[in-house]
C-alpha cells in the first residue's frame, strides 16, 4: 500500500498509509485536486496541527481505517451519545486541552467520525450536570448578574424535567 | 647489367615495402591539432606505436604526418640528420612547447581535478605527470615505493581537506588503492533520494523549493564495487551529522545555505550512501510515557532534582505537567541572594527547576505563563500527607484562586530509586490537567484580560452547536444558564428544530402558529404535558378505585335478559336472531326481539342434523339461518380471535 508523508506544524514528518490518511477529507481532496502523486516523497504540510495531536489523529484513523463510510446525515435521525465504541471511549479519555485540540484538528482535517466521537464525548461531559457543575468542568466564568440569572431560570421554568 | 637491374629492382621493392610500411595506415593514429595538449598527444602516440610493435626508429615516419602548427615548425627546423631520430624530434617538439622537467614538476604539483574528471582519473593523471617529470629529469631508476609515497602525498595535499583526513586515516598503501577507494567521483543532493536538486552555487534555497525541515539525502552515481577501506574506519562517524539534517522545527537549528554547504563539503566525494535512519522515538508528553520511556525534559528535571522520596519524585512529574501546559519556571533573585518568589521586578527564566523547590518536606514551584501577564505568578505546592500527596495550584493576580487535588504517588510511580518508571500516565495527565493545570491557566488568562485560547468557548460556533445538538432538553437549558455566550448559543433555531423533530415529531412550526422552533417546542411541550397530566389524573383515580376493598367491576349490560354475550365475533354475534327467510331485513335491534338459543359449538347441537342428503349436514346452502355451524362463523370463530366478555 503506498504511503504518503504528512508534516505537522512543528516540522515532524509522519509516514502513513494513503488509505489511513484519506479518512481526512481535507487530505483526500488535496491529493485528488492537486494531483499529488501517491508515491510522491513530498510531505503534505498541515500547518494547523501539531505533532502531538497529529499523532493521536493518525492513531484514530489507523484503528478506524476499515470502517464503513458514515451514513448520510439524516435530518431527523436520533442523536445518540451512548453509541461510542470502546476504542473511542478510551482514546478520548484525555485532558480537555487535548480533547478540544482533537476537535479542532478533526474539524480542520474534516474527519467526520473523529469529530462526531469527540463532540459526543464533550456532550456526555455536559449531560446531567447543573449549570454550576458545567462551569466548573469547563472553567467557564459566570458572567450573569444575580438578576439575570434569575431571569434565565424563570425563562427555563416551563421545562419540568429535572 | 643483369645484376644492376636486379639491384635496381630489389631497391624498388625495398622502397615500395618501406613506402607501404610508412604511409599505409593499418591503424588509426591521433592527429595533433592546435588546441590539443601536445604532451597527451605524444603519450597516446607512443602507446599506439608500442601496441603495434613499431620500432622507435620507424615511428618518426608515423609521427610526422600527424603534426601541425608549432610541432611541425619544430620538426622543420631540425637538422637534416636528426629528422630520422624519433627521440630528437620528440624533444624538439616538447622544447618548442616548453615542456621540460620543470614544467612537468609544476603540472604534477598543481594539478587539480577537472570538472567531469573522476578521482581515479585524476590520480592516474598526476601519476603520469610524475613519471614524465622523472623521465625528463633523466632519472631512470625511480623505485616504485618512492613513487607511491610522492603521489600519495600530492593527492592528499590536493584533495578536499576532510576527505583527505579521512583517507589518511584509512592509510592506503599505494596510489592505486587510493584511487580505487575514492572511486566515487561525485554525488548530488536530493530531496526524495531519486532526483537531484539542480542548483548552481548561487541559487537561493527558495528557488530550490527547500524549506526548513526538509531532509536532504545524498545520492551517488555508482555503488562501489568493494567497500572501500574508509567504510570500516571510525571516520564514518563524521558523516552522521548530515543524517541529522532534520531540523525539528521550533527547537532545532535551521538549515541555512551556509549550513547546507557545510554538509556538502563534509561528505565531498565519499561513496557513502546515506540511508534515512529511524531514530528511537521518544515520547513528547507525559501522557505518552510508559514504564521506561520518558520524555527528555522529565529526565533532565529528574537528574537535576535527584528526589529523595517518592512524593518528591511525583512532584517533579507534576512539575513537568505544568511545564507542558505552557507554564515557565520563575524565580527572582534579590541582591542578598535569597530567593523571593513574590518579587515581580526581576523575572528571569533560567532553567527547568528552581533551585529551592524542596522546602520543609514539601515541594513548591513558581511559574509565569508565556501567554499571560508576566507579573502574575502562579504556584504549585505538593504536600505529602501519608500515602497521598495534596496538590494545590494557586493562581496569582488580583483575584487569586486555588485548585487542589489529592493524588496517590504509588498509583503512578512504579519505580523511582535507581531508574524512574511511571505507569497510568495518561490518567495522571488527564486528572491533573483537568483539575489543576488548565483551570489555573484559564484563571490566569482571565486575570490578564485575555480570551480563552482553548476549551468549549474557544471553539468555532458551528462546532459548539454540534456539541449542543447532542444534548437533551434539560441539559440544553442547563447550558443556557451557564453564561451569556452559551445562553445566546442555546437559543439557536436549528438546535430547537432538531429537538422538535426528535422529541415531539413536530415537523412544522406553523402547525403551532409559532414563529420560532423554540416557541413551537414550548407550546407542544405544554400541550403534551397537560395531556399527560390529565391521563395521569385519570389513572390515579382508577387505581384508587381498584384498590378499594369492596370493588366490583361494572359490566355493561348490552343485552337485556341476563344473557352473557358469549363469543365475540362469532355467528351468534353477527346474527343473534332466530332464523328468518332469506333476504328478509334484520329486525330492529332497538326493539326487543326474542333471541334464538345459543349453542356451544363444541357440544352436540340438537338443531344440527349432520346426515348426508339435500338440506342436511355440513354444507352451504341458501338457507343460511338454518344451521348453527357455518363457514366463517361457529367453530372457526372460536379459534380465530374470539374472546370473551367479562
Amino acid at each position: 500500500m503506498p504511503n504518503i508523508k504528512l508534516q505537522s506544524s512543528d516540522g515532524e514528518v509522519f509516514d502513513v498509509d494513503v488509505d489511513v490518511a484519506k479518512q481526512s477529507i481535507t487530505i483526500k481532496t488535496m491529493l485528488e485536486d492537486l494531483g499529488m502523486d501517491e508515491d510522491d516523497d513530498e510531505a503534505i504540510p498541515l500547518p494547523n496541527v501539531n505533532s502531538a495531536i497529529l499523532g493521536k489523529v493518525l492513531e484514530w484513523c489507523q484503528f478506524h481505517k476499515d470502517d464503513p463510510p458514515p451514513p448520510e446525515d439524516e435530518e431527523n435521525r436520533e442523536k445518540r451519545t451512548d453509541d461510542l465504541c470502546g476504542f473511542d471511549i478510551d482514546f478520548l479519555k484525555v485532558d480537555q486541552g487535548t480533547l478540544f485540540e482533537l476537535i479542532l484538528a478533526a474539524n480542520y482535517l474534516d474527519i467526520k467520525g473523529l469529530l462526531d466521537a469527540s463532540c459526543k464525548t464533550v456532550a456526555n461531559m455536559i449531560k446531567g450536570k447543573t449549570p454550576e457543575e458545567i462551569r466548573k468542568t469547563f472553567n467557564i466564568k459566570n458572567d450573569f448578574t444575580p438578576a439575570e440569572e434569575e431571569q434565565v431560570r424563570k425563562e427555563n421554568s416551563w421545562c419540568e424535567e429535572k | 647489367m643483369k645484376s644492376l637491374l636486379e639491384l635496381q629492382k630489389r631497391e624498388m621493392e625495398a622502397r615500395l615495402e618501406m613506402m607501404s610500411k610508412t604511409y599505409a595506415k593499418p591503424f588509426a593514429l591521433p592527429k595533433l591539432s592546435s588546441k590539443d595538449d601536445v604532451d597527451g598527444f605524444i603519450h597516446t602516440f607512443e602507446n599506439v606505436m608500442t601496441i603495434n610493435c613499431v620500432p622507435e626508429d620507424r615511428s618518426v615516419h608515423w609521427l610526422v604526418p600527424q603534426l601541425c602548427g608549432k610541432a611541425q615548425e619544430a620538426y622543420n627546423r631540425l637538422a637534416l640528420e636528426d629528422l630520422q631520430d624519433y627521440q630528437k624530434v620528440k624533444s624538439a617538439i616538447l622544447e618548442k612547447y616548453q615542456l621540460n622537467a620543470d614544467a612537468y614538476r609544476m603540472k604534477f604539483r598543481s594539478s587539480k581535478r577537472r570538472e567531469g574528471q573522476t578521482y581515479k582519473e585524476w590520480i592516474t593523471h598526476i601519476g603520469g605527470m610524475f613519471d614524465k617529470w622523472m623521465r625528463t629529469s633523466v632519472v631512470n631508476n625511480v623505485c616504485s615505493e618512492m613513487r607511491d609515497v610522492l603521489i600519495l602525498e600530492q593527492a592528499f595535499n590536493m584533495l578536499p581537506q576532510d576527505l583527505s583526513i579521512k583517507l589518511r586515516e584509512s592509510n592506503p598503501p599505494t596510489a592505486k588503492i587510493l584511487a580505487d577507494s575514492v572511486s566515487c567521483d561525485s554525488f548530488k543532493l536530493s530531496l526524495n533520494g531519486k532526483d537531484a536538486i539542480s542548483a548552481t552555487e548561487t541559487s537561493p534555497l527558495s528557488v530550490l523549493e527547500l524549506v526548513c525541515g526538509d531532509l536532504l539525502k545524498l545520492i551517488t552515481e555508482n555503488e562501489p564495487a568493494s567497500p572501500g577501506p574508509q567504510r570500516d574506519s571510525p571516520t564514518t562517524s563524521e558523516i552522521t551529522p548530515s543524517e541529522r539534517v532534520v531540523p525539528e522545527g521550533a527547537h532545532s537549528e535551521v538549515v541555512t545555505p551556509g549550513n547546507a554547504e557545510m554538509i556538502k563539503n563534509s561528505t565531498h566525494g565519499a561513496d557513502v550512501t546515506l540511508v534515512e535512519k529511524t531514530f528511537p522515538k521518544e515520547p513528547m508528553l507525559i501522557r505518552d510515557c510508559s514504564s521506561n520511556r520518558l520524555t527528555h525534559r522529565l529526565w533532565e528535571v529528574w537528574k537535576k532534582g535527584l528526589p529523595q522520596s517518592i512524593s518528591e519524585g511525583f512532584s517533579l512529574v507534576l512539575h513537568n505537567l505544568m511545564l507542558e501546559t505552557g507554564f515557565q519556571v520563575y524565580y527572582a533573585e534579590k541582591s542578598d541572594g535569597s530567593i523571593n518568589t513574590t518579587d515581580s521586578t526581576s523575572v528571569e527564566i533560567t532553567c527547568l527547576l528552581p533551585p529551592s523547590w524542596r522546602q520543609f518536606g514539601c515541594c513548591r514551584f513558581s511559574y509565569t505563563h508565556q501567554q499571560c501577564n508576566q507579573s502574575h505568578i502562579s504556584h504549585l505546592a505538593c504536600v505529602p500527607l501519608g500515602s497521598v500527596v495534596n496538590v494545590t495550584g494557586i493562581v496569582g493576580g488580583e483575584n487569586w484562586e486555588s485548585f487542589s487535588l489529592q493524588l496517590s504517588p504509588e498509583e503512578y510511580v512504579a519505580q523511582w530509586k535507581e531508574t524512574l518508571s511511571l505507569c497510568n500516565t495518561a490518567k495522571l495527565s488527564r486528572i491533573f490537567k483537568d483539575t489543576v493545570a488548565h483551570p489555573m491557566l484559564y484563571n490566569l488568562k482571565e486575570n490578564s484580560g485575555l480570551p480563552p485560547s482553548h476549551g468549549l468557548l474557544a471553539l468555532a460556533v458551528e462546532t459548539q452547536l454540534k456539541i449542543l445538538s447532542y444534548l437533551d432538553l434539560r441539559s440544553l437549558l442547563n447550558v443556557s444558564e451557564v453564561c451569556h455566550t452559551l445562553h445566546g448559543l442555546s437559543q439557536d433555531e436549528t438546535l430547537w428544530r432538531l429537538l422538535c423533530l426528535a422529541d415531539l415529531k413536530l415537523k412544522d412550526k406553523s402547525q403551532k402558529n409559532c414563529s420560532t422552533w423554540k416557541q413551537a417546542y414550548q407550546k407542544q411541550y405544554k400541550e403534551d404535558l397537560d395531556r399527560r397530566k390529565a391521563e395521569e389524573a385519570w389513572r390515579r383515580e382508577m387505581l384508587a378505585r381498584i384498590n378499594q376493598p369492596n370493588f366490583t367491576p361494572v359490566i355493561p349490560q348490552y343485552f337485556p335478559g341476563g344473557y352473557h354475550p358469549g363469543i365475540r365475533g362469532g355467528d351468534y354475534d353477527r346474527d343473534p336472531f332466530p332464523a328468518r327467510p332469506f333476504h328478509q331485513p334484520r329486525p330492529d335491534l332497538r326493539a326487543f326481539q326474542p333471541l334464538r338459543p345459543r349453542h356451544d359449538p363444541i357440544f352436540h347441537d340438537p338443531d344440527l342434523d349432520p346426515q348426508p342428503g339435500a338440506g342436511r349436514g355440513l354444507r352451504d346452502g341458501p338457507s343460511r339461518g338454518n344451521f348453527g355451524l357455518r363457514r366463517g362463523g361457529g367453530l372457526g370463530s372460536f379459534g380465530s380471535g374470539g374472546s370473551f366478555f367479562l
